[in-house]
């Protein structure tokens, strides 16, 4: 019960830049380029009834056309590098994407394999990361609160990207 | 006209034998009757030339006489025995309703929807009535019954009784159509004789319901 | 000048053209190339040159009227009688048939070396002359040779494509049903004749007043049906759909523009002008059978996935609006109501032109279509607007006239249709303002559904992704073909904003037939531009509407692209489809967007829907192989109407082969001796 004053904080904060930044609305797609499914428990559990993200204005949507921001899961197989472009150019600009876990900054534990491409930027631009294996609940909204820390200071960015 | 007596006799005989030829059982009394209403026809046109004397229907006469009272049941006797058809006569209708039937037509000739015809000669009204229903009763005979031998008879009968009407209701018919019609009658028996023999050959009954199968 | 245009040597060149047209064809016949030049070539100056003659008789307002007699013929004679009704609808003819020709000079080059072209131009020419003796004709005979003229140039033009069993079908529909009408017309004429001596219109006409009331009545039922069948009124309708999708579409597109309106001139000439003064009861006869027609003509165009059997289906709705405006007139002169009777009738006779043209530029474009894909079927088309953007223009500009969406022609006339109606609602008393209130909503459902159809129609053809490989690889059409079209499409266009002078001009015509005087107006132009119905109770600028039509995107254009979104860029990248690839599997079919609509009216159109599912094992039905939705409408005229009667006339054959015909000579014998019987009981009687 002590981390519910930790994540109260972090959320209020995180829903004040939500609504300077996205009018009050954060929306994300998730995309998943075969990830072990780890970070997609995590992310999951985001929505669940004791973190319930979706009261500081995240929420999760079911197309790129409606998001603001990508998170990208997996390690990038080769089937799923065409579909991560395809997500990529149907979402509208201003964009941001996020490679969530080990595997998806670099490949991870499975880096070098001849099925994977060893990382989210090597198909796209990516702007910020977040490690861990999986990253846990509250690492992931510690730094998306940092994510959208640094989109406030540099607001020129989001035109370009 | 100059018998008053003669000819209602003969119309009368004429208008019974096409009653009798319903009746009769035998194709050789058929063909009898048959002679009856010719020699009937004959003295008709016997008393016309009394009363009115020409070569031509002298003429008439003898043919008639010969084609019709002669020839035409010959043959027909001859056909009958040939094919040995005496006793195929049978009829839709039975013996009463036959004769309910002649008796509608007779009285519906003598009724007043048939005025106007049997106008034609005034005098003789009834007697032109009684050739009509001759005439419809030699139809109905084809109708009823099945045999194609009784239906030529039918057919001769009609132009018997025609030719009846024609004398009685004082109509302008002329010796030479009295002529062809006669010879008209001879070469149809020999089409008849030739027909019904073939017919008779293809399907071995004279009955006209077999003759159905001709249609194929 | 204009004396000269409109005399009659004007008309005899455009017969003497399609004449030559059509025989020089035949001559030609051993060159396909030659006899389709040549022949569509004259059948487009006597079309020009008919056109001139109408128009400028229509300007000049004069009547022609040629008389010759023969004594062979004491009841023959032939007869013209050009009014500014004929007249108007020698304009419809010629515009229609002037396109057409066009658009037959690149279109009739598929049939090279198939069929022979020199027959097909022949029987064009033939077709053409003879529609335009029949709006001209004043002679009751030599108007039956001339109406059955197009009749049988019309069934071989059905049947050209014989290669097809389906169109030799079709066309024998049609030769049935097109002489029942005849005969029906036939009767008509006998009865005209035997209560007024004559065949000639104007003498009939003068002679009216003599006739009895029941034999007017059985000569106005027996010619609505005579021309119904011809005008493919609701439910004589069924050659339409099968004969208009079987002939080459311009044939076809002359067929549902302009032919099946001689039909409603006979209906306007005879009920309006000849049998006046009309009871009421003719015109809620006929007001009837124009909602029947228009209402489920358009259903019956939702349920229709061949793209010709659609528009024709349409035929049908728009011959029912058209027949609302008679009807309307109808009752309205019934209840001595003229200036009413002339707005109804003036509102019949622009959706008659503008059905002509905009229904000819649907029937053109999608000849196109289907001359680019081979085949009829909607359900394979798709795309089409990326591979043939003309076609897909001008079937759009056609899509939006039929559907009476301003600022083109068809919302005009259907807006004074309703005008029509609206005056009928507030001018009469009880039952008959229910009978236009049920009217005018029945039209108002029609007006909604057939934009929903068309809606279908271009959506399923022209956009998404082709669902063929035929529609993959289609082309667009020639140059004359698109020529053809454009005039159309122009037409369109102009006669909607031109709508208010030419609703003048054809006031003045209605005028003319129901013999009421230029005071019985109701609707007048202000201001050059302004039509206004009594007084101020609707008013429409056509120009304006089209200004604002233009505007009004315009400015909001300016505004977000310059305004709002100065600082945005457009990007244009793939459609999202999710990551799986999209198929043409996935887009709606026309069976599939008709579907809610059909099942709504499930009473009138008896759909029935089967499921069949294939299945890899058919023993476990689990996987299946191939699923398949079929949804079928019952032809329901054919079913409880036509078969019940064909059966019928089955039996009664059976019955006379078995029963009367039975081979029997006593039988016959019998027939005669009562034939006898009766004739001599007859000879007594009388």
């Amino acid at each position: 019960m002590q981390q519910l004053p930790e994540l109260e904080v972090i959320g209020s904060a995180l829903q004040d830049n939500v609504r300077r930044l996205f009018k009050g609305s954060l929306a994300i797609r998730q995309i998943d380029t075969g990830s072990d499914n780890a970070t997609e428990q995590e992310l999951a559990a985001l929505t669940n009834a004791y973190y319930d993200i979706e009261r500081f204005g995240i929420h999760f949507v079911p197309s790129p056309r409606h998001a603001d921001m990508l998170l990208v899961t997996g390690p990038v197989t080769r089937n799923m590098a065409e579909a991560l472009k395809r997500a990529y150019d149907a979402t509208p600009h201003p964009k941001l994407v996020v490679a969530v876990g080990d595997d998806a900054i670099d490949g991870g534990i499975y880096k070098g394999s001849y099925a994977v491409l060893d990382g989210v930027s090597q198909v796209i631009p990516v702007d910020y990361q977040i490690a861990g294996d999986p990253p846990s609940p509250l690492v992931i909204m510690q730094s998306l609160l940092a994510i959208l820390d640094g989109a406030k200071k540099a607001p020129k960015q989001k035109g370009q990207s | 006209m100059n018998s008053p007596l003669l000819v209602p006799i003969l119309i009368t005989v004429i208008y019974l034998t096409s009653i009798y030829m319903h009746l009769a059982k035998k194709n050789n009394g058929v063909a009898g009757l048959y002679a009856l209403q010719s020699v009937a026809l004959v003295l008709l046109f016997v008393s016309s030339f009394l009363a009115n004397p020409t070569v031509l229907l002298f003429l008439v006469i003898v043919v008639s006489i010969i084609v019709k009272v002669i020839l035409a049941p010959r043959f027909f006797n001859r056909l009958v025995t040939r094919h040995k058809v005496k006793f195929t006569v049978s009829s839709y209708a039975n013996t009463p309703v036959t004769l309910i039937v002649i008796m509608f037509i007779t009285a519906f000739v003598n009724s007043d929807v048939f005025l106007p015809i049997t106008d034609l000669s005034a005098s003789n009204s009834t007697y032109v009535a009684l050739a009509i229903a001759a005439m419809l009763v030699s139809i109905f005979l084809m109708v009823n019954r099945k045999s194609a031998l009784s239906q030529i008879v039918g057919v001769l009968s009609l132009e018997n009784s025609i030719v009846a009407f024609g004398i009685i209701a004082g109509l302008e018919q002329s010796a030479l159509l009295q002529l062809g019609t006669l010879f008209d009658i001879f070469v149809w028996m020999l089409v008849a004789t030739v027909f019904v023999s073939m017919v008779y050959r293809h399907t071995g009954s004279l009955v006209v319901t077999t003759m159905r199968h001709l249609k194929d | 000048m204009m004396s000269a245009l409109a005399s009659p040597t004007m008309l005899i060149a455009a017969m003497a053209l399609f004449g030559i047209g059509g025989v020089g064809a035949v001559l030609l016949r051993k060159s396909d190339r030659l006899a389709n030049y040549w022949s569509s070539a004259f059948a487009l100056f006597g079309s020009v040159t008919a056109l001139v003659f109408a128009v400028s008789m229509l300007a000049s307002g004069q009547t022609f009227v040629a008389q010759t007699t023969s004594d062979s013929f004491p009841l023959l004679s032939f007869a013209l009688n050009i009014d500014r009704l004929a007249a108007f609808f020698l304009v419809t003819i010629s515009i229609v048939t002037f396109f057409c020709s066009l658009y037959g000079i690149g279109y009739i080059k598929q049939y090279y070396g198939r069929y022979n072209i020199g027959y097909l131009g022949f029987l064009y020419n033939l077709f053409i002359v003879a529609m335009l003796l029949v709006v001209t004709s004043s002679n009751g005979i030599f108007f039956l040779i001339v109406w059955e003229i197009m009749s049988l140039a019309s069934y071989f033009l059905v049947a050209y494509d014989r290669h097809d069993p389906e169109n030799v079908k079709a066309g024998f529909l049609y030769l049935v049903m097109t002489h029942i009408g005849t005969a029906f017309i036939l009767l008509a004429f006998i009865l005209l004749y035997v209560h007024t001596g004559s065949f000639d219109f104007t003498v009939i006409q003068a002679a009216m007043p003599t006739v009895p009331a029941h034999i007017k009545d059985s000569v106005f039922l027996l010619a609505l049906i005579g021309f119904g069948v011809k005008a493919g009124i609701i439910p004589l309708h069924i050659w339409l759909p099968a004969a208009h999708p079987a002939a080459p579409s311009h044939v076809s597109a002359i067929m549902s523009g302009v032919m099946i309106k001689t039909g409603i001139y006979m209906m306007i000439r005879l009920f309006l002008d000849v049998l006046q003064p009309a009871p009421l009861w003719w015109g809620i006869v006929v007001l009837v059978i124009a909602v029947a027609s228009c209402v489920l003509g358009v259903l019956y165009a939702l349920t229709e996935h061949d793209i010709k059997r659609l528009l024709a289906y349409h035929s049908i709705e728009n011959i029912g609006i058209i027949l609302l405006g008679v009807g309307s007139a109808l009752v309205f002169s019934a209840l001595g109501m003229s200036g009413l009777a002339v707005l109804a009738l003036t509102a019949a006779l622009f959706h008659t032109l503008n059905h002509a043209i905009f229904k000819s530029l649907l029937f053109l474009s999608a000849g196109s279509v289907i001359h680019a894909t081979g085949t009829r079927n909607m359900e394979k088309y798709g795309g089409l607007i990326k591979l043939m953007p003309a076609t897909g223009l001008f079937f759009l500009v056609g899509s939006i006239a039929i559907s009476a969406l301003p600022p083109l022609n068809g919302f005009f006339s259907e807006w004074l249709t309703f005008q029509a109606l609206f005056q009928g609602i507030a001018q009469t008393d009880f039952y008959i303002k229910w009978l236009f209130i049920g009217v005018t909503a029945a039209l108002a459902l029609t007006s909604g559904l057939a934009v929903a159809c068309f809606v279908k129609a271009f959506g399923v053809t022209f956009l998404a992704r082709p669902r063929s490989q035929r529609a993959e690889k289609a082309h667009e059409a020639s140059a004359v073909m698109i020529a053809g079209m454009a005039g159309l499409a122009v037409l369109c266009v102009a006669v909607g904003v031109g709508s208010s002078w030419i609703i003048a001009q054809l006031q003045t015509i209605a005028q003319g037939v129901l013999s009421a005087g230029d005071h019985a107006t109701l609707v007048t132009v202000t201001s050059g531009h302004i039509l206004s119905i009594a007084e101020g109770f609707a008013t429409v600028s056509a120009p304006l509407l089209s200004l604002l039509l233009i505007a009004v995107p315009l400015v909001v254009w300016t505004i977000t692209r310059f305004g709002i979104n100065r600082s945005q860029r457009v990007t244009t990248g793939r459609t999202w489809d999710g990551g799986t690839d999209l198929t043409s599997r996935m887009e709606i079919t026309s069976t599939g967007f008709a579907r809610s609509i059909i099942l709504i009216f499930r009473g009138l159109l008896k759909p029935s829907l089967q499921h069949s599912v294939e299945y890899e094992d058919a023993a476990s039905r689990l996987i299946p192989r191939s699923r398949s939705v079929t949804l079928s409408v019952q032809d329901v005229y054919r079913r409880y109407l036509y078969r019940p009667v064909f059966i019928g006339f089955i039996h009664l054959s059976h019955w006379i082969k078995n029963g009367i015909q039975n081979g029997n000579i006593n039988a016959y014998i019998l027939y005669i001796l009562v034939v006898l019987l009766v004739m001599l009981g007859l000879v007594g009687v009388w």
